[in-house]
């Protein structure tokens, strides 16, 4: 009986590593080499086109503590984040619920128009963005003159607190759609009998979504957490797009004040900026301390998650 | 069935496709170039001209190529077509992951500094290229020369600039459209600024006479013979002066607010809130004629105050490990010098051979100029007087931090030209650490 | 009571639709503009400079832009979705030795900005002599800890442990149980993951930018960017561009959409 239950394990343990192995290869060959490699860059002083030293963890060091430009990008990533990824995340959830309804109609039609933004490629978003928002012609200025709620044009992306706002609306009307898509996925797994016990029940509306949906939609809701908060952290284009003006010459980084500079921002235009030289050392170590800060803030997240539980539970019990 | 079909499509496409460019093609482009232009340059005197070369352009110039290649039997010329915001990118990543260059770059004139720095191109006075700098239009020579001292690069074009101004506007503000008139009238800058001070009158506020503090700075910086970077040190003054000289335009009311490059700057060409536009010679193509399509007739030049102005430029460079340099040499000199010049000058670029530009090319009417000979303005008048600062490996770090301050000073309009010097100078050092103030 | 509330239901599901419709039916205006047009504003009409953009588009090489990119996609997506269907049930289905540590250091590596591993990736393709080949494109999308996570959390609230039991019971193969039991019942998010590969992929940039040195291998973003200038770019070209290297993106996701309904529908006739 043991060791029938055992041998059971191990073949079910053989097609564990089946199942997992090509995608563990791919990684292991073209993901962590590369990774690895990086590692080693970020302790040398790499810059293109002088000599390659290994300097420990300096870059670390002088990230953390002289650099002017490293804990702002962190800070402003950490706004852009907390004003649009969780307004996406409800707003995605009440409008699945909304598209799921079965009185609702049109739903195909629904799901792909709040699909679309993340469809639309950046560049136009951005000139569009630019063309609503500028200072001196832009349409939303007009029209606030117009109707004499302001007497002067509001100067929106070159006032550094205005800037990361409209970045965060971009980032908003980008994202909600793409999270509607997992809860609508998410949530044509709930099976029906799930709600026609709630109806038996004499659930209503609000109750079914408040204690059927939402609790079935847990691992949904805790994927897009966690993945909105990396992919957060990771935030580039839309700033770039919409704040680095439309000439290829002279182009300035980070919006005014260097506001709207993000983490990733900052290692893009110090390891690939058009006509630095390169710091491809730095800019590696830019990469590795944001992947140690997100590190250290999920660990965070899932301890509060835990302890949380555990005295949920306790007072259950 | 239908979608198995389907499937079964996609899946031999793919293949034919991956199978294909993963044996036919396996190595480098540019490798592949040195291998078959390797055997042309080992029998290789600079006289037999074949085989294939690599360029990378940031746009498509295959009009001179073909021309190129149909005079020129047995040659084969690629050209890659690359992002110009990221062109320096590609081939600094390029560089640093161990990979070849073509044999043929382009270098912009605000960051070539940094590509001529990076010591991959060959001085072209030198064997086996010979360049006779005598036979390039005289004051674009300091543009193709590195910190080194050497002749990296051959410049493409000459682009002289001027003032360009709206008639319309200019006979309504200023009572006249004409350009000698306009020229005897705007002596200098501090007559510039007052006649736009009374035109800002005149209008109630509403026509200004350059759209954006950025024209203000192309002007002073083309007119400066100063240098703002010199043996690796800010010259403060030289800073000062030019924000100074900003300051003085912004805070008398004649500039729009208006940032340059953005959607509402492009767009003020065709527009009638200001009167003036500094303009490169590759302006009308670039800036007047896209933007301003009902404006034929509309524009005139004149020569500034101070004179003209050198703009731009973009120069060829032949790469150090180029493997066919007899070939590249010899289209280079096809595009600066012969038949691939002509074609250019047809495209509306102004080749940057001495002479080029006879006398009958310069005394050309131009029907958007209202008849007016641009040519002359151009060649005759600006070109001798142009003055242009050397090349430096911090040119680029200085434009983008210059777009910085002058987007500050535009938004805040309590900061001064002090202000603005700090903020230089403070940008520059985060950008460049090895740099000292003087 | 409850038909009024249907209504305002669909006002607020039609004004959020408006918002997100808007710009991008502006970008197919914008792209049959003149670049003038368009930076004198916004305006919700078509322009008539259509054939002029599409010239300086350049539409015959685009084709083979988009040939390339819909290899190099189709590619990236098919290996992609199924490398995490199979990781993803690994992790959810089976118990094994280190599993968490597993999902933890997958979970982990989406943590790592992939922006600092281009260079040493590049390298690493030059020694498999794989540059210039469309597989240096391909291929990060391939491994995706994305794509793993999500159908680890998909098959595990989704597919019941009884159903794979009893067909195990049946004589089938644990391969048989992956591929006809487990995925028919994720496949709104095998769909949902295939689609974002195929968009990532699509429009991915920096990475063709520093691989691709051949004008015959560029995929559709390059051949876009091509129409960047130095000093002007012909954005109304450009847009339009842009606009032709979405459509199949949409097209895709509209197909792909009926496939998220579906769970609804059948449930819907069953009740």
């Amino acid at each position: 009986m043991q060791s029938k239950k055992a041998k059971k394990m191990k073949t079910k343990t053989k097609y564990a590593v089946l199942f997992l192995a090509p995608f563990v290869i791919l990684y292991l060959v073209f993901g962590l080499f590369p990774i690895i490699h990086s590692f080693y860059i970020s302790l040398t002083d790499w810059t293109f086109g002088k000599d390659v030293n290994f300097v420990g963890l300096s870059n670390y060091i002088r990230l953390f503590t002289e650099d002017k430009y490293f804990w702002k990008s962190v800070g402003n990533t950490a706004l852009l984040m907390l004003m649009y990824i969780p307004l996406s995340i409800i707003v995605a959830l009440l409008l699945s619920n909304l598209i799921y309804s079965k009185r609702t109609k049109f739903k195909k039609f629904f799901q792909v128009a709040f699909f679309l933004p993340n469809i639309t490629t950046a560049v136009a978003v951005g000139l569009m963005f630019a063309l609503i928002f500028d200072w001196q012609t832009g349409i939303l200025n007009n029209v606030l003159m117009k109707f004499g709620i302001i007497s002067s044009g509001i100067n929106w992306l070159g006032t550094p607190g205005l800037a990361r706002v409209v970045t965060a609306l971009m980032l908003f009307w980008a994202y909600f759609g793409y999270c509607t898509v997992f809860y609508l996925s998410g949530m044509s797994g709930i099976p029906e009998d799930v709600y026609e016990a709630a109806k038996l029940d004499g659930a209503n509306h609000r109750q079914t979504l408040w204690h059927v949906t939402i609790p079935m939609l847990k691992p949904v809701t805790s994927f897009l957490i966690l993945t909105s908060f990396i992919s957060g952290c990771q935030v580039m284009e839309e700033p770039m797009l919409l704040l680095n003006g439309w000439a290829t010459v002279g182009q300035t980084v980070g919006g005014p004040d260097r506001s709207c500079l993000t983490i990733v921002w900052n290692l893009y235009d110090t390891a690939f900026g058009n006509g630095t030289n390169l710091q491809y050392g730095k800019g590696a170590a830019i990469g590795y301390s944001a992947f140690l800060l997100i590190m250290l803030v999920v660990m965070l997240w899932n301890r509060t998650q835990k302890t949380l539980a555990k005295r949920r539970g306790d007072i259950d019990e | 069935m239908k979608r198995k079909l389907v499937m079964l499509l996609a899946g031999i496409m793919l293949m034919t496709q991956l199978t294909g460019c993963g044996s036919g093609k396996e190595t480098d482009s540019t490798k592949e170039g040195k291998e078959t232009s390797g055997t042309a340059s080992e029998n290789a005197d600079m006289d037999e001209i074949s085989g294939k070369i690599t360029m990378w352009t940031w746009f498509d110039i295959s009009d001179e190529i073909e021309a190129y290649e149909e005079s020129h039997p047995g040659t084969e010329i690629e050209q890659v077509v690359v992002d110009a915001g990221e062109y320096m990118t590609k081939i600094q990543t390029t560089l640093a992951s161990g990979g070849t260059l073509p044999d043929l770059v382009w270098g912009e004139s605000l960051n070539r500094g940094q590509l001529f720095a990076m010591d991959i191109l060959d001085d072209l006075k030198a064997e086996p290229y010979n360049l006779d700098t005598s036979l390039v239009e005289q004051s674009v020579l300091p543009t193709m020369i590195d910190e080194e001292g050497r002749t990296v690069g051959l410049e493409r074009n000459i682009n002289p600039s001027g003032l360009a101004y709206k008639r319309d506007l200019a006979k309504e503000y200023l009572g006249t459209d004409d350009p000698d008139k306009l020229t005897e009238m705007i002596t200098s800058w501090d007559e510039f600024i007052n006649i736009g001070e009374t035109v800002k009158e005149k209008s109630g506020g509403k026509v200004s006479m350059l759209t954006s503090l950025g024209d203000v700075y192309y002007i002073a910086n083309g007119q400066s013979q100063e240098q703002r970077i010199k043996d690796g040190t800010i010259q403060t003054e030289v800073v000062k002066d030019l924000f100074t000289e900003v300051c003085e335009f912004r805070d008398a009311g004649i500039v729009s607010q208006i940032e340059q490059w953005t959607p509402a700057w492009y767009a003020s060409f065709g527009g009638k809130d200001s009167i003036f536009s500094p303009m490169p010679s590759f302006g009308l193509d670039n800036f007047i004629i896209p933007n301003d399509p009902e404006g034929e007739g509309n524009w005139g030049l004149i020569v500034p105050p101070e004179g003209g102005f050198n703009w731009g430029g973009t120069c060829w460079g032949i790469t150090k490990d180029s493997e066919n340099k007899a070939l590249a040499w010899d289209f280079v000199k096809f595009d600066s010098f012969e038949e691939g010049a002509d074609i250019r000058y047809g495209n509306g670029e102004i080749p940057s051979g001495a002479g080029y530009m006879d006398e009958e090319k310069v005394s050309e009417e131009n029907t958007y100029f209202s008849g007016q000979k641009i040519g002359e303005v151009f060649i005759n008048e600006i070109l001798p007087t142009i003055y242009i600062n050397p090349i430096t490996e911090y040119d680029y770090t200085d434009i983008c931090t210059i777009e910085l301050v002058l987007s500050s000073l535009n938004a805040d309009y309590e900061m001064t030209a002090d202000d603005a010097v700090d903020l230089y100078i403070s940008e520059m050092q985060d950008q460049a650490a090895d740099l000292k103030v003087n | 009571m409850s038909k009024r509330k249907g209504i305002g239901t669909m006002a607020v599901l039609f004004v959020l639709a408006f918002i997100t419709i808007i710009p991008f039916y502006m970008m197919l205006c914008m792209s049959t503009q003149t670049s003038a047009e368009l930076f004198q504003g916004l305006t919700l009409l078509p322009g008539s400079h259509l054939l002029e953009n599409l010239k300086t588009v350049g539409s015959s090489s685009f084709g083979k832009f988009y040939i390339n990119s819909l290899v190099a996609s189709t590619a990236a997506t098919l290996i992609g979705t199924l490398t995490s269907a199979m990781a993803g049930f690994a992790l959810s289905k089976y118990r094994f030795k280190y599993r968490d540590l597993i999902a933890k250091i997958i979970i982990a590596t989406m943590m790592i900005p992939s922006q600092i591993s281009l260079i040493a990736y590049v390298i690493e393709m030059r020694n498999f002599h794989l540059l210039n080949t469309l597989w240096p494109v391909i291929i990060p999308f391939t491994f995706n800890a994305f794509g793993v996570y999500w159908m680890k959390q998909s098959i595990e609230g989704a597919v019941p442990d009884e159903v794979m039991e009893s067909a195990r019971i049946d004589g089938a193969s644990e391969m048989r149980v992956f591929f006809s039991i487990v995925l028919p019942f994720v496949k709104s998010a095998l769909i949902t993951i295939a689609l974002l590969l195929f968009l990532w992929s699509w429009n991915n940039y920096l990475l063709p930018l520093i691989t691709i040195n051949d004008m015959d291998l560029y995929t559709v973003p390059l051949g876009i960017a091509m129409l960047n200038g130095m000093y002007r770019t012909d954005y109304a070209a450009k847009i339009l561009a842009l606009a032709m290297g979405t459509v199949p993106l949409v097209i895709l996701f509209i197909f792909g959409s009926k496939y998220f309904i579906r769970g609804l529908t059948s449930g819907a006739v069953k009740g």
